[in-house]
């Protein structure tokens, strides 16, 4: 073939070139240590990348969310731990205010005492976290969760927050309360239910005292009606001298017949009536609608009884029983509450490991298909090094030679 | 043949000068060789003779050495490789643009999702909040940043075009020229080609063959002419010396350019096929139609969606000053384009998106056909909207069916939008004057993704929480828990003339009895089970709006009522409604008789993070379109930002694949058209040995007649 000089000069530079292009491509491998440059090298890989990338910064986002919520769960915990101490002490000091050797002095420093737990408790109820939000207060958090009005009617402490559930998000699937609303580990709490006899008919007395409480609160769980009063009214009709009936009101039912003796006590579903009266004699009774109460509220009806110097051995025997069954309901809650968020914390730590683990992994998959492999880049430049140089040193030695030269 | 060497008549001396002149001329040619080595479109030249009947050399014939298809092949595969070159240069700076994670609108759109979450995670915190907003910001700016360089890019196309144009009109109009000029040369030369001349025409003709693809043909007439054409047929360069440029014109949109053939002196002009022009022309329409503009309306596409989306989610949600949320980000309205042939080319149509519509957007510009004025006041329009690719091409659906909407009897008042396809609504304004035939060209995602701006300043107005609460009654004795509450609907419209209206009265609360439509019941304020199974709907005075009885689960509890209320039923004014009350709720558990579950306003709920969540949970939605015909699956936000990235890579490569496949075939060509063409000075070096050596004997052969004839006349003397 015939080669003119253009040609000759042609393929000389163009090796050069592509030799050049390639060193540099190599060489900018190696100084950014990626092998990915342009969307180019790896079109897929490039959509990957960005996917790769994202779920990284995601991770990265719900780890931080974790510690976020860690934190408010963590003090959540710690507060209801508190508040489960200082209730646990006050429990401590009914039973022994209710022993039958104390007198009212003694009731009085007990009183004292409970006085400072009660407020130490109303504050950890209304407990705010770094940013000054009340943790316990639902989404109305930057106002307390309880208020405390000594003139109320009813309840003296009450709830003002309201039951939101404040999420966060430590996976893409996984959300997790952050927060406790006071209603329900504080608020939401029975205290005991109750019955009491509204009138009687005939009968020269009859008494009505608790007497198994578990029996009577299944009995009055299972026929509250809270939309139909007369369905809690109840008649005990004296049928004779040895026996009574006892029919509900509301529906006409007859719910038990059991024996009677005039002046001796029956139980009926936990209850134990004392009924002197002869047959056909009625004594009408009710069951009481349940009250809920909050833990700073039961201390302070019973710190009231405590200082109440008139109050009657049974009376306040009926107040500590009552304050006892709110207590020991309250401690349920709180200790529900208290797994509730170290389930949680337990989950949020699995998930943070799990996340750890999945970060690993795509970064991990992100620098397979990013990352420069240094041996390979190394070898392949010294190998196109030796490929310029040899295209440089042919260049001179071709072009080099002309038939002129040996025109003399 | 004749043989000569019997009847030769000429003397030596005129042998030896035929001799001497030949070698001269042979000389000469080997000179003009030598200097043209390195001039661009050479052709290296032989010099023939035929030996003369009477004895010496004859007339010289001094011609080009050239292999026709040697240099078509060049040609065809210098616009190939031209194509391709251009292709791959505009292409790649593209693909460098999104291979700089600086400028990645990927991570700005992570680190705005990010910063939702971290404001989420504690929603009183305005620091967090105030991060979303600056986040945002951020986000739009980037896309803004990625737009312009794309729209730079489009005005440097048209730029570079013009430039282009103005070269191959140059070129046509000179190779015409030539070819007279050759003409001319060639009756003058009898013997000679005229070789400067044909070696400029070439060097022209190779020129415009790296512009676009032609084809030439020589003249019938014999007159050295060449004529040109494009490869699609067009010819070009015409026989009678006329010839045809390239004029640059457009349609609606003025940045869209698009050619047309117009004669010398002829009023014709011709419309042609940009694409397939071929050569760098062509490499550049097609970068252009193929990578430009899709990706700069897909980007488009994207900023639309995600700014959409967020807005409707703020919109479902209540900020921290304990309003309804507003929209984070103000969308642009769009323009129509007054098409050129319009009656009036200063109508209005102006289009924005409208609200919620995110999973509608697409990529595709849209035609707007008046088909119909009916003239009154207002004058009423029957419109036809049509999808059109980025190249002005239908979008056509799965079944190839061409994707338009017919609207008719549409208001033209301004203030009054329209929904159409596309997630658009539209406005016809009331002082245009349409008439029937009318188009209007609108581009929501070409111009608009630069345009977007954060509306909201202040980082309250973030609706981070959800606008109703639901407060369980404090004497509940069941253990039904609340699961869910849900706000789907936030629109505010007291006057109630709205139909996508809800119970929200915009003031912190919801619709009370008088206020709800039908006047008599208000919204739904509270939910009272009188059975496990059965419920009463209340509003907020106590009245009955429904009950529900025998339900299975309590989920959804007020769509149930509305489906299955009985007793009275459901009333017919909110159901007329396309979204009333435009909440909801679920429970969880068994509820007792008696128990109630209050809904409410979520007043002074400022902790409350479950809107921000859901706009959390945006950032792996998948409802983008990336099919323009609606059948393809919908993506995500981030994989649609990736399916650019891939598919300009996947562009680049395919492109520098063939630019080398091209460059490989263009260098054979190369190689086989200097292998005959070019000079090679070592032959030329062995020439000048050997004419110079021809030329010595010539002269010798001169001298020895002299020398026979001083012979001669030394005999005589």
């Amino acid at each position: 073939m015939r080669i003119s000089t253009a040609q000759l000069y042609n393929r000389s530079i163009q090796s050069v070139l592509d030799n050049q292009a390639n060193l540099s491509d190599t060489q900018a491998q190696l100084s950014s240590g990626k092998k990915f440059l342009r969307p180019s090298d790896d079109p897929v890989g490039a959509s990957q990348l960005i996917r790769l990338t994202e779920d990284i910064d995601l991770l990265q986002q719900y780890n931080k969310n974790n510690t976020q919520l860690t934190n408010s769960l963590e003090q959540e915990e710690t507060v209801l731990s508190s508040i489960d101490n200082a209730v646990n002490r006050a429990r401590v000091l009914m039973i022994q205010s209710g022993n039958g050797i104390i007198n009212s002095n003694d009731r009085k420093s007990i009183a004292i005492e409970m006085e400072q737990i009660r407020d130490h408790t109303f504050e950890l109820m209304n407990s705010r976290n770094p940013a000054g939000e009340y943790i316990f207060a639902g989404f109305q958090s930057d106002s307390p969760a309880f208020s405390f009005n000594a003139s109320a009617l009813g309840n003296k402490y009450s709830f003002e927050g309201d039951q939101g559930e404040n999420k966060i998000k430590v996976s893409d699937t996984i959300t997790l309360q952050a927060n406790t609303s006071g209603r329900d580990v504080f608020e939401d709490v029975f205290s005991q239910y109750k019955a009491t006899i509204t009138g009687s008919v005939g009968a020269t007395s009859s008494e009505l005292s608790m007497q198994e409480k578990t029996d009577f609160d299944k009995f009055h769980s299972a026929n509250y009606d809270a939309v139909t009063a007369v369905n809690n009214e109840f008649k005990v009709t004296l049928l004779s001298d040895t026996q009574a009936q006892i029919t509900n009101v509301g529906t006409g039912d007859i719910i038990d017949t059991v024996d009677f003796s005039s002046g001796d006590a029956f139980l009926f579903n936990g209850l134990e009536f004392k009924i002197e009266g002869n047959a056909g004699d009625t004594i009408d009774f009710q069951l009481e609608p349940p009250e809920k109460k909050n833990i700073a509220e039961t201390l302070n009806d019973f710190i009231n009884a405590l200082y109440d110097k008139g109050i009657s051995d049974s009376d306040f025997d009926i107040a500590l029983a009552d304050a006892l069954v709110s207590v020991d309901n309250s401690l349920s809650t709180m200790g529900e509450a208290i797994a509730a968020i170290g389930g949680r914390m337990n989950v949020a730590e699995s998930v943070l490991t799990l996340n750890l683990d999945l970060d690993i992994t795509h970064r991990s998959a992100r620098s397979n298909i990013e990352d420069v492999d240094y041996a390979e880049a190394v070898s392949e430049l010294s190998r196109q090094e030796a490929a310029l140089q040899a295209a440089q040193a042919t260049f001179a030695r071709v072009t080099g030679s002309t038939l002129f030269d040996f025109i003399r | 043949m004749i043989n000569n060497s019997t009847s030769r008549s000429t003397d030596l001396f005129s042998i030896a000068t035929s001799g001497v002149n030949a070698s001269n001329q042979l000389l000469t040619t080997a000179g003009n060789n030598i200097a043209n080595v390195n001039t661009e479109g050479f052709v290296r030249e032989r010099t023939n003779f035929v030996s003369q009947l009477a004895g010496g050399v004859g007339q010289s014939t001094t011609e080009r050495i050239l292999n026709v298809f040697a240099q078509n092949q060049l040609r065809r595969d210098t616009t190939m490789q031209s194509e391709h070159e251009t292709f791959y240069t505009k292409t790649s700076v593209l693909d460098n643009l999104f291979a700089s994670e600086s400028s990645s609108i990927s991570s700005s759109m992570s680190r705005f999702f990010s910063a939702v979450q971290t404001a989420s995670d504690d929603p009183t915190s305005m620091a967090s909040r105030q991060s979303v907003l600056i986040e945002a910001q951020s986000m739009v700016g980037q896309i803004s940043t990625v737009t312009g360089f794309l729209r730079q890019k489009e005005e440097e196309f048209n730029l570079e075009l013009d430039t282009n144009i103005d070269i191959v009109n140059g070129l046509v109009q000179s190779i015409s020229e030539l070819n007279q000029a050759i003409g001319v040369q060639k009756a003058n030369l009898r013997n000679d080609e005229p070789g400067a001349l044909l070696n400029q025409r070439d060097q022209a003709i190779l020129e415009l063959a790296s512009l676009v693809s032609i084809e030439t043909r020589e003249s019938a007439n014999n007159n050295g002419a060449v004529m040109v054409n494009l490869s699609a047929g067009e010819s070009l360069v015409l026989q009678d010396g006329s010839f045809k440029v390239f004029d640059v014109s457009n349609d609606a949109d003025i940045n869209a350019k698009s050619l047309e053939l117009k004669s010398n002196g002829k009023l014709t002009t011709l419309s042609i096929s940009e694409t397939d022009l071929g050569g760098a022309i062509g490499g550049l329409f097609r970068f252009r139609d193929e990578v430009l503009q899709t990706s700069l309306r897909e980007l488009g596409q994207i900023a639309l969606a995600i700014t959409e989306t967020m807005n409707t989610q703020n919109r479902q949600g209540m900020d921290y000053d304990g309003q309804l949320g507003s929209n984070l980000f103000k969308l642009p309205d769009f323009i129509g384009l007054n098409y050129p042939d319009n009656s009036n080319t200063n109508s209005i149509v102006t289009g924005r998106i409208a609200e919620g519509a995110a999973a509608d957007i697409t990529s595709a510009d849209y035609a707007i056909t008046i088909d119909n004025v009916t003239a009154g006041a207002p004058p009423t329009l029957d419109v036809t909207v049509s999808a059109l690719n980025a190249d002005g091409s239908a979008v056509t659906d799965s079944d190839g069916v061409a994707i338009s909407q017919t609207y008719a009897g549409i208001e033209a008042v301004d203030g009054t939008f329209t929904s159409v396809i596309g997630g658009l609504e539209l406005e016809f304004s009331s002082g245009s004057n349409y008439s029937a035939g009318d188009q209007f060209l609108i581009q929501p995602t070409k111009n608009t993704a630069s345009l977007i701006e954060v509306s909201i300043i202040r980082p309250e107005d973030l609706a981070l929480a959800g606008p109703i609460r639901i407060d369980a009654g404090t004497g509940n004795l069941g253990d039904a828990i609340l699961t869910s509450t849900h706000a789907s609907n936030t629109i505010v419209d007291n006057t109630l003339s709205n139909s996508r209206v809800s119970a929200f009265d915009g003031n912190g609360g919801i619709h009370g009895p008088g206020d709800a439509p039908g006047g008599t019941v208000g919204a739904p304020a509270q939910i009272v089970f009188t059975a496990s199974d059965e419920y009463h709907v209340l509003d907020s005075a106590g009245t009955i709006i429904t009950v529900v009885s025998a339900t299975s689960d309590l989920t959804n509890l007020l769509a149930q009522a509305q489906s299955n209320g009985t007793g009275p039923t459901w009333p017919t004014n909110f159901s007329s409604l396309d979204d009333y009350p435009g909440y909801d709720f679920s429970l969880q558990g068994v509820p007792k008789a008696g128990d109630s579950f209050k809904i409410g306003f979520n007043t002074d709920g400022l902790n409350d993070n479950r809107n921000g969540l859901l706009m959390s949970d945006l950032q792996n939605l998948t409802n983008l379109q990336i099919d323009n015909s609606g059948s393809g699956e919908a993506v995500s936000f981030h994989e649609a930002y990736g399916n650019i990235v891939s598919d300009v890579g996947h562009k680049t490569v395919s492109a520098n694949i063939a630019l080398q496949a091209a460059e490989s075939l263009k260098s054979s060509s190369e190689d086989w058209f200097l292998s005959v063409s070019g000079v090679s000075l070592d032959e030329e070096a062995a020439n000048l040995i050997r004419y110079q050596q021809s030329y010595q004997a010539a002269a010798r052969l001169l001298s020895t007649a002299q020398d026979l004839f001083d012979t001669i006349l030394r005999v005589v003397s």
